[in-house]
Order: C-alpha cells, then structure tokens, then sequence
C-alpha cells in the first residue's frame, strides 16, 4: 500500500508501529509478574500483634469434666486430663484446651500468670520432651526450639520477678524469654532463680578424671542474669550438689550434698545444708529427701520441709520448720501413728496443711498386693495445724487418699488430689467439691516408694 | 565542480548490503524477543501453576504424615516438621489456630509463637491452598492446609519451598534463548549481506558502466547476470548502451563526413573572398562581414574535423617530456594578440617546482590554448586571467582562472559536452560552438589526464588540466 504522501503521516506510521513492536517486546520480556510477599528466609521480620484471634475454649464431648464454680475466682488452673494440657480460669469459667495431641507434663506458670511452660513427651520411658510455652489463653503456643535435649521434671523454672524460663539441660544452663529464642548463659548446672529474679543459682561439676568419676566434685555457683561473672560459691569435694533453692529474703542457699554423686544415698535423703552468700561454711540443717515438693517457704522466711531419712515414705517422715538464717530447727510432731507429708504453708504462714498417714514401720519395703497399698493410700489424710505445731486436726470431710494439698491465695480453702482428681475444700471443713479430673485411669500411687506426686499433672496459678 | 567518479563498491551505512542485512538482523532480533518472551511466559506460567499444584499436593501429604505422628506417637513435632520438610523438599511449620508458629521444622527458635508475614489471605482459607510469591530475592510457594489431630482442629501446616532454582532455570533459558536469537541475527545478517551483495554487484556495475557513458565511453556492456529483474536490466542497459554507441558513431561519422565535405567549398569561399578582397578598387558591400563569416564557419569546420581527429580510434600521439612552464610560454605566445585585443592581462602565478608532464606537445599546446583563449573571451575588458602549476600525488595540475562572470553550478557538470553551450551571459556574447572545451575534454583524455571545471568565489570560471607527471628519469638533462 503506497503510504500517503504528508511529510508527517509516515513517521507517525513508522514510530506507531515501532513503539507497538517495542512495546509488545518489553511486555513479553518483562519478569513474570507474581504476587509479591515478604521474604520467610533467613530473618524473618516478627510481628508483634497477632492477626487472628486467639482461639476460644473447647469444651468438646472429648473434653474434661469440670466444676467450674467449685473453683470460682480461685486462679487459673493448669491440667492435664488423657494427656491433653488444659487451663480452667476461676474468674470466667472458661475452660481451654492448650494442646491439642500428645502428652503433655510438668506445666508451670510464669510470675503473673500470663505464660505456661509444659513439656511435650517424646520420651515416654523418660517423661521427658522438648519445651512448649504458650499464653495463658493458649495463644503464642509453641515448641521452644534450639535446646539440646528432652527435657524432665526439674529442667526448668520460671524467673520469679520476669517472663524468662531457666533451662538447665546436660549442654549448659539456657535462659528462655517467652518471647524470643533461648540464649546459652552457662556452661552445665541445675538451676534457682534468686527470689528477685536478678541472679541465678546453678551447681556445675568440676574438671575430673573420667577414668575415676566418683571423685569428681561440684562446685555451686551464683550469675546476674544481666550478664554478670558467674560467682563461685562452694565446692562439695567428692560430691553433687542439688539446688534446693535460695533464702527467701535471696541472702543465702540452700542445697543437699550427695556423696559419690550416688544416686542410691540420694534416694535414701540428704542433708540439706545453708549458705550465707559470702560464707565458705555452710550450715547442715537435717536430713531429708530431695523432694522440691516437700518444700514450702512462709512469708516470714521460714522452711517448711519432710524431715527424716529412708526412701519410703510410711516410716520415718516428720515435718520441720526451719528458720533459715538463723539455721533453727523446729521439729513438729506427727499426729500419732502416722507419718506427715505433703507439707504446705498457708499464704500468711500461720497455719500449716499437709498429709497425714499410717506410720508402716521401717521393715515395710513393699505391698503385697494393690488392695493393701489402697488401705494404706486411704489413711493419707489432710491435716491443719499452725505454722507452731499446735492446733493440729484432720480435715475429714476430705476423705482419705489425699495428696498434695495446696492453700488458696486467700487461705481459706485447699486444693488437693484425691481419686486421681482435683478437689476443693474449706479449711474450716464441709463438703469437697470435685474440681477436675486429672485421669480417667489411677495413678500408680506406690510411685517411688510411697512418694507420689502430681505436680507433673497440676499448675496452679492463685492470683 | 565536476567530481571523479571512482568505481568501488558502496559499503557505506546508507548502501543496500547494509540496509538489508541491518534490517535482516533487526527483524530477527525483533522475533526473537517476541519469541523469547512468549516462551519464557509461557514457561512461567505453566512452570508455575505446576509447582502451585506441586504445593499444595506437598502440604496436603505432610499434613496427613505430621497429623498421623503426632496423633499415634509421643513424636517431637520439631523433629517430624523437619523430617516432612526434608521429604517435601521445603520448610514445613506449625502455625496454631492464633497463626502464630508452633513449630518451625528449619528450627529458628525465634519464629516460636510469632506470626510470621504470611501472604494475605492465605490463612483465610477453609481449606489447602497454595501460591507462588515473589519475595525479593527469590520466588517462594507457600501452601498452607488446616491441620487436624485425633480429630481436633490444631491450627494450620505451612509448607514453604524455595523456587530460587526454577526463576534461574526461566532466567537461563531466556538467556539462550536471546543468545540463539542473537547468533541466528548474525547469520541472518551476514546471509543478508551476501544476498545484498548479490544485488547490488550488478547494480553497481550498472553504475559504473552509466558513469562512463557519461564520461564519454559510450561503448559500454555489463554482464546479465543476478536475479531476473537485475538480469533484464542489465540487458536492456546493454541495448541501450550499444544504440547509443552506434547513434554516436554515426554521428560522428557524419559531422565528419561533413566537416570533410564543407572544407574544400570552404576554402574555395574563403580564397575568393580573400582574392576579392586583395583587388584594388571599390569592394562589394559586406565582403567584411562575409570574410569574418567565412573564417568562422572555418574555425567551426577546424574544430569539426579536429573532433573527428580525435575520435580516430588509429591516432597515434607522440608522447614525450613536456616542460609546463614552456608549455605555457608557448600559449601565452598564441593568446597574447587577443588578450592585447581586449586588453587582458595575463598572469602566471609563480611555482617553486619545476613541472613536467608527459603528453603529446601539439595537442597539449592547442588545448591549453584553447582553454586560455576560451578564458581570455570570456574575462572583461581590462580583466585578467591567471595560470597556476601545481603537483600532487604524481599529477600535475594546471589550472586557468578568469574574472568573467562564470556558469551556473549546474551547468558545470556538463562543459566539455560537444555543442554544449551554457545558456548564461558567458557564452551569448562570444558566439562560440561548444567545441573548444570538448577538444580539451578529448585530449586530456588521450593524454592521459582528465579536466575539471569549477568556479572559484568571486571569481569567474575555474579550469584544471590535470596530466601524470613526466618520470623523472624521463626529463631531459638541462
């Protein structure tokens, strides 16, 4: 086709169609156009609030019978019921389910109650796992990862003053936010936080000849959190040492020396001895078993602990209290013919509650059959007397098979284990209500020779 | 000014290979953008869809797998995530029902219980769903499907797989695909150049071959040859080459033919005229103006048959060393009586060389006379005209300016034709045949050398007679 023949319609023909060819060239070679989404690898940016809404309790028909007005403005109660992690809030009633499959151990709840740590079993031989935390509604859940190792019943605590777990795992102590990734602090050691959550109280074994480990010793150590030198505090020559805490007022330590690091002595009861920080001599207080659970410190300072040596339970067992730094020992008689566990302070550590049951004798290793150690479970009875010794009663309308019982934040009542489930009780008497069940199966209640406890199972949180 | 024409083949930017071959090239490069692109589109496209599918396929299997773990074993779901994400070739994670991880299978123990920046809308989902991302640096499929454990609802599984390795596949097969383009381009161009090349050889010689004729060699055939369109032309250059050359022929023969047959009558008028003239007594009126008639029709005839001297294809010149500045004297010599006549005044502009040339003396003399007298005519009265030798390159150069009024530019391409007379003020008033310039034309061309017109600034015509220097070892001794 013969083009006109106006000077300014053939280039404006000519650059039409080559900025089409142009055009179309540019389109088709352009990079392949994908949504666009911000990049997971390698540092992924952190939102801070979430974008979904926490999800709301379950209360399915697989879930757990609950009282909620058994246990109304009474703290939010961490559970595990058929291996399921489970919250009850005495203030709405609700009831929430924090896992969802697995088996869930050792919940612990951090200072205010906002975080919940728990181990997820991997190792069931073990009862050991990897560490979850989640918040209190059951939002934020996640498996804490990075830590060498499954982790047990005492591998971890929650600072008391912030939300910071304490790891101690075979690699080193590791310290935990709940929010953020776990950060290594020491090299090895079982771990206290001090009662203001500044300072951490870890043992460590000394350098030894592997070809004569019996020798090694322990030596205890004190760190700032903030990053402070780790400070050595003792050395136990030819011995462990197990962290049994700190002063409450944080001046001090207390810990039991185990001998050879025999696992066998240990069993058997320690001595427990105290040291002033900044003291080379500790001070032995009494011999006991290491049982954290046996231990309750009062407001005033004060220790309350299961006194007596001999790995079971029914024979030999007496509470004392024990003004830490002043290193008294106040025996407390047994009510008569039976041994006292399971020792709580009241929140005002006046009054004193704990378990009450039939003195078997030391000849008594074992039963022969589950029907005697149910009659011998069945005469553990809870018991209140003042923080003195005196003014000692059974509480009977708890019934018997009682474990564990713990004072509410206002002293009024007692929550307590009995028939494998939670129960609530005035401490003045009347009828327990059942709170929760922990299992639909029994526990194995004859445990460790006697001693038996649910704190793997129950967290609960009083404010 | 006339121009030399030399006979080369065109290469320039601007000639036929190069506008072929370059249009050859673009064109290609042009389809194989077009090409290049569509495929690589194409390929994206599909390549896209196919690992959306591969995704979401891949989530829906890890999903079962983790939900199957962890609902029948006491497994640590770390390890399983990591396990599934190895096997899916990805990153697998457990997002609760909050969205917040649960479980990073790579491990970053700081993504525990963050959300994470996740395309919108994924989580939105009731059911798997998958995307490709552009994330930057890379491309990413996310695949995310609602996670259920022994029948409870426990948040989502993300499955994230890098696809840096399929964008570098797209970048690499664009890549050979522009270098195919890029080297079919340049075969593509050269075969263009070679068919140019076919093209425009038959052209040029064309060219070439018109270019002569228009330099006077009228005998002129090219080869019929190249395509058929390129072969008939050639053909009917040829016929029209050989007419011409014939046409030519025969009209040379007849003008001199006539020049022979005007000159015996011709001198017969003029020696009666003369002879009339040459007698005492009263003169018949206008014997003056007859006798100046007569002489002119002879120079006319002179000239006529000087031309056909020279068109004799059986002259034979007498080469020999020629001094210029004697040749020059000697012109001076012949023109000077005219040059007196109109009182011109004739100007030799002094030379540091000593030039000479090599050329036959007598027609070399008569065609720098002619040259001077044509420009000793043409100056104004009182005017001058002025000669200068120059040597360059083995070629010696005379050059005759004058002050007359010069031709037109365009006209300049044709002085030296036979009979060729600008219609200007130059050529009205001297009368002349336009035989002068062609004579000069004719001889330098026999002699070897070439003329070239032109005018000066602010001065009449310019003449340069170009002719090969004499060798050296061809002068003779002074």
């Amino acid at each position: 086709m013969k083009l006109p023949k106006r000077p300014f319609i053939r280039p404006a023909l000519i650059s039409f169609g080559l900025a089409a060819v142009l055009g179309a060239v540019a389109w088709l070679n352009r990079v392949p156009q994908l949504p666009h989404a911000a990049p997971l690898q390698p540092a992924p940016a952190v939102q801070s609030e979430p974008q979904i809404p926490a999800p709301v309790a379950e209360t399915t028909p697989g879930s757990p019978a609950v009282n909620t007005a058994a246990f109304k403005d009474q703290g939010v109660l961490a559970f595990v019921w058929q291996g399921l992690l489970y919250t009850l809030d005495g203030h709405t009633g609700e009831v929430k389910a924090i896992t969802e499959s697995g088996q869930a151990l050792y919940p612990a709840w951090s200072h205010d109650g906002q975080w919940l740590a728990f181990v997820r079993v991997t190792d069931p031989q073990a009862q050991a796992g990897p560490l979850w935390i989640a918040r209190r509604d059951g939002s934020q859940a996640h498996q804490v990862q990075g830590l060498p190792g499954p982790l047990g019943r005492r591998n971890f605590a929650w600072s008391p003053a912030a939300d910071v777990l304490a790891v101690s795992t075979e690699k080193g102590l590791w310290l935990v936010p709940a929010e953020g990734g776990p950060r290594r602090a020491a090299d090895q050691g079982g771990t206290a936080w001090s009662p203001d959550g500044k300072s951490l109280a870890y043992s460590v074994v000394l350098p030894f000849d592997p070809n004569d480990p019996e020798s090694r010793s322990d030596a205890l150590y004190t760190m700032a959190v903030d990053g402070g030198q780790p400070v050595k505090r003792i050395e136990a020559p030819q011995a462990g040492i197990i962290l049994a805490g700190w002063w409450p007022d944080g001046k001090g330590l207390l810990y039991w020396v185990d001998p050879l690091h025999s696992n066998s002595i240990a069993a058997d009861g320690l001595d427990l001895f105290s040291l002033r920080l900044g003291d080379t001599k500790p001070k032995a207080l009494t011999i006991s078993l290491v049982s954290p659970q046996w231990l309750s410190f009062s407001p005033q300072g004060r220790l309350l602990l299961v006194k007596g040596g001999g790995r079971i339970v029914w024979a030999g067992k007496s509470l004392a209290v024990i003004d830490v730094p002043a290193g008294s020992v106040q025996d407390l008689k047994n009510p008569a013919g039976s041994v006292s566990l399971d020792p709580s302070f009241s929140p005002d550590g006046r009054r004193i509650a704990f378990v009450a049951a039939k003195d078997l004798g030391h000849n008594v290793w074992g039963f022969k059959n589950p029907q005697e150690l149910a009659a011998w479970v069945a005469t553990r009875t809870l018991w209140i007397e003042d923080a003195d010794g005196t003014k000692a009663h059974p509480v009977t309308s708890a019934g018997g098979g009682v474990y564990q019982p713990l004072w509410s934040k206002d002293g009024s009542r007692l929550l307590y284990v009995r028939d494998n489930a939670l129960w609530m009780v005035e401490a003045e008497g009347g009828a327990p209500a059942r709170v929760v069940d922990l299992l639909p199966a029994q526990k194995d209640l004859f445990g460790f020779y006697g001693f038996v406890t649910f704190s793997d199972q129950v967290a609960w949180f009083r404010n | 000014m006339c121009s030399l024409h030399r006979n080369h083949r065109q290469w320039g930017f601007n000639s036929l290979r190069w506008r072929l071959g370059i249009s050859y090239a673009g064109l290609v490069l042009i389809a194989t953008a077009l090409l290049t692109g569509m495929a690589v589109q194409t390929a994206a496209t599909i390549s896209v869809a196919a690992e959306r599918e591969r995704a979401l396929s891949g989530v829906k299997g890890v999903a079962a797998a983790f939900s199957d773990a962890l609902a029948t074993a006491a497994a640590d779901p770390a390890q399983i995530a990591r396990e599934q994400g190895l096997a899916a070739g990805g990153r697998v994670l457990w997002l609760g029902p909050d969205g917040r991880v649960r479980v990073d299978g790579s491990g970053d123990a700081a993504l525990g219980g963050k959300n994470i920046p996740l395309p919108t809308g994924l989580l939105e989902a009731s059911g798997p769903r998958a995307g490709i991302y552009d994330t930057g640096s890379t491309w990413t499929a996310y695949a995310v499907t609602p996670l259920a454990i022994a029948g409870r609802s426990a948040g989502w599984l993300l499955l994230v797989r890098d696809l840096a390795a399929l964008r570098q596949e797209l970048s690499a097969l664009q890549r050979r695909l522009w270098l195919m383009g890029a080297v079919l381009a340049l075969i593509v161009t050269a075969a263009g150049l070679v068919f140019a090349n076919s093209l425009a050889r038959p052209l040029e010689r064309l060219t070439q071959a018109a270019r002569r004729m228009q330099a006077g060699d009228l005998r002129q055939s090219v080869p019929v040859e190249g395509g058929q369109e390129v072969a008939s032309l050639a053909a009917a250059f040829n016929d029209m080459a050989a007419r011409v050359a014939a046409l030519d022929e025969q009209r040379r023969a007849f003008i001199a033919d006539a020049a022979h047959e005007l000159r015996t009558p011709l001198a017969a008028l003029q020696t009666l005229a003369e002879g009339m003239r040459a007698e005492p007594g009263p003169k018949p009126a206008g014997l003056d103006g007859f006798v100046r008639q007569t002489e002119r029709l002879g120079r006319l005839v002179g000239s006529l048959l000087t031309l056909a001297h020279l068109d004799n294809p059986e002259l034979r010149l007498n080469l020999a060393p020629i001094r210029v500045r004697n040749l020059l004297e000697e012109a001076y010599w012949t023109v000077q009586p005219l040059a007196a006549a109109r009182q011109i005044q004739l100007q030799a502009v002094a030379s540091a060389v000593d030039a000479w040339v090599r050329g036959d003396p007598d027609w070399l003399h008569q065609a720098l006379v002619n040259v001077l007298d044509n420009a000793v005519r043409h100056a104004p009265s009182g005017g001058w005209v002025r000669t200068a030798v120059q040597t360059r390159e083995g070629m010696v150069n005379i050059t005759v300016t004058d002050a007359g009024p010069g031709v037109p530019p365009e006209a300049l391409a044709r002085l030296g034709t036979r009979f060729y007379r600008p219609a200007a003020a130059r050529e009205r008033k001297t009368g002349g045949a336009g035989l002068g310039l062609a004579i000069v034309r004719e001889v330098l061309h026999l002699n070897g050398g070439q003329v070239t017109f032109f005018c000066p600034p602010g001065q009449g015509l310019g003449v340069t007679l170009t002719l090969p220097a004499a060798p050296a070892e061809h002068k003779p001794q002074l």
